[in-house]
């Protein structure tokens, strides 16, 4: 479980102000837009950036009071980070071996085998795809309750994607206790992999909620002019202008659908929820 | 701590030509100077910049940010690099002095005290340069700490220099217009060789705690 409570961290030019809450057994996405807020939050709970407001607990204990033991079990992938490009493959067992008493030498090497990464080369030599599928590689290979994945599909083509997200899917298989937190920019793998959506911008939480009720339930109301002046907006999260009139994103589709009969309903992916509440306005 | 040592002892593995390279020109240097001290001096000034060799490429590629998510705190962090630049000094300086002091006996030179006073006078930089280096790095940045360390080297000339020609003023002010001459304070064997190597062994000890104290505060403060 990871709660994070009034995450407060400012910047000369960002503030981020957060609070959000997954459950164990769960996979939960963080979306947004570059400088978002999202790699912020991800520095907080690997504890790379200080904060003076807030807190943020992992199963139940502050991460500032975390241990050896407590960090040992939680596994990571940041975007732009990992050990230096001069290493091999077997160098990075050696150092990983070293520091995770629980590092699977086996499914390491298996994994890496798997997906064609050579052991005797170095990483720089290594493309785009390997080095990400070695990131997450190396973030599963140790027992682990908490999974924190900073972008890890970024710039990658849809079959190492697909690759990647099969292997958090049995990562979970293997312990429904686990939690993971991912963020992406691609909605589709999000949509297909994650059981909540937490959208951040500008450092705060624009929705949360449920994949299946995002998907299910909010959905863009197409409306002229006249008739969103008398709609009610109550269930309207944010609206934007449009040649036809307004664009409105709302999380109760139902209600307009039983209440504003002639209203055109449509679905939304969640890049289309984005940029409606990016580029629009709040209701 | 085992974990971040593996790490840094790869590092300097990948270095093994440059390795051979030092100990090639070492012992040309040594053929041609027949000095066997300077075998010690060139291998320990060497090494002792390993380690801070090892700083730069953790910070290359943001590599920093996911070192400090491992499981070791920073503090742990820090005291790995100055505990692999003790290994690799004491490493330096075994192998060295041993070279040394077999050179000396296939020279048929004469092996006292003076040979092994220039051998643990050597002990002084493989304490001070990592001391200084360490913690530049970590507060300035590879790129920028390069410059950093020779602006306090001029630093600390230009204070030494100032110091010196203060106190040849002062002898001469003595001599001159009070007629005390320095002969009056007894020769220069009061302060023998063993205590000044003494002194600067203790005070490049204390210089090295310092530094790591300095260290582990300009770490912790960081964010990545």
């Amino acid at each position: 479980m990871i709660k994070i409570e009034g995450l407060k961290k400012n910047y000369k030019d960002f503030s981020l102000d957060v609070s959000m809450e997954f459950a164990s057994g769960t996979i939960n996405a963080l979306v947004g837009t570059n400088g978002a807020g999202k790699s912020t939050t991800f520095k907080a709970l690997l504890g790379l950036v200080s904060y003076k407001e807030g807190s943020i607990e992992i199963n139940g204990k502050n991460i500032k009071d975390f241990k050896y033991e407590d960090k040992a079990k939680i596994g990571y992938v940041l975007t732009d980070s990992f050990f230096n490009e001069v290493f091999k493959v077997k160098d990075i067992a050696k150092i990983m071996k070293a520091t995770y008493p629980t590092f699977d030498e086996t499914f390491f090497f298996d994994k890496c085998e798997k997906y064609k990464i050579p052991d005797n080369k170095i990483i720089k030599d290594f493309s785009g795809g390997m080095k990400s599928k070695l990131k997450v590689i190396t973030a599963l290979s140790y027992d682990t309750d908490v999974l924190i994945l900073d972008e890890p599909t970024v710039g990658l083509d849809v079959v190492v994607r697909d690759d990647i997200l099969d292997e958090i899917r049995e990562y979970m298989e293997k312990n429904e206790e686990r939690t993971v937190i991912i963020s992406s920019h691609i909605s589709s793998d999000v949509e297909k992999l994650c059981d909540t959506i937490t959208m951040i911008h500008d450092g705060k939480i624009v929705f949360m909620d449920d994949t299946d009720r995002l998907l299910s339930e909010y959905a863009a109301l197409k409306i002229d002019e006249e008739a969103f002046k008398e709609i009610d907006k109550s269930h309207i999260k944010a609206y934007k202008k449009e040649k036809y009139g307004y664009e409105c994103l709302t999380d109760e589709k139902e209600y307009y659908i039983e209440n504003y009969p002639s209203i055109v309903v449509e679905k939304m992916s969640v890049d289309e929820m984005m940029t409606i509440i990016i580029k629009g306005e709040k209701a | 701590m085992k974990g971040l040592l593996v790490k840094d002892f790869k590092i300097i593995g990948q270095q093994k030509w440059l390795m051979i390279i030092i100990l090639l020109c070492a012992f040309l240097c040594f053929y041609s100077m027949h000095d066997p001290s300077f075998i010690v001096g060139y291998t320990c000034l060497i090494c002792a910049t390993l380690c801070v060799t090892t700083c730069a490429y953790d910070e290359m590629n943001n590599g920093l940010a996911f070192l400090m998510a491992m499981p070791y705190s920073r503090k742990t962090y820090i005291i790995e690099k100055y505990v692999l630049s003790l290994i690799i000094g004491c490493f330096a300086w075994i192998i060295s002095s041993v070279a040394a002091i077999f050179c000396t006996l296939i020279l048929k030179r004469p092996f006292g005290t003076e040979l092994i006073t220039e051998l643990l006078s050597f002990i002084i930089p493989i304490l001070v340069i990592p001391s200084l280096m360490i913690p530049v790095t970590y507060k300035f940045g590879h790129n920028r700490s390069r410059i950093v360390v020779f602006v306090i080297i001029g630093i600390v000339f230009a204070i030494g220099g100032v110091i010196a020609s203060l106190g040849a003023f002062s002898v001469d002010f003595m001599k001159n217009k009070m007629g005390i001459g320095f002969e009056n304070f007894g020769s220069m064997q009061f302060f023998n060789v063993g205590m000044l190597l003494g002194a600067g062994l203790a005070v490049s000890v204390i210089i090295y705690i310092i530094s790591l104290i300095i260290s582990i505060k300009i770490i912790e403060k960081k964010e990545y």
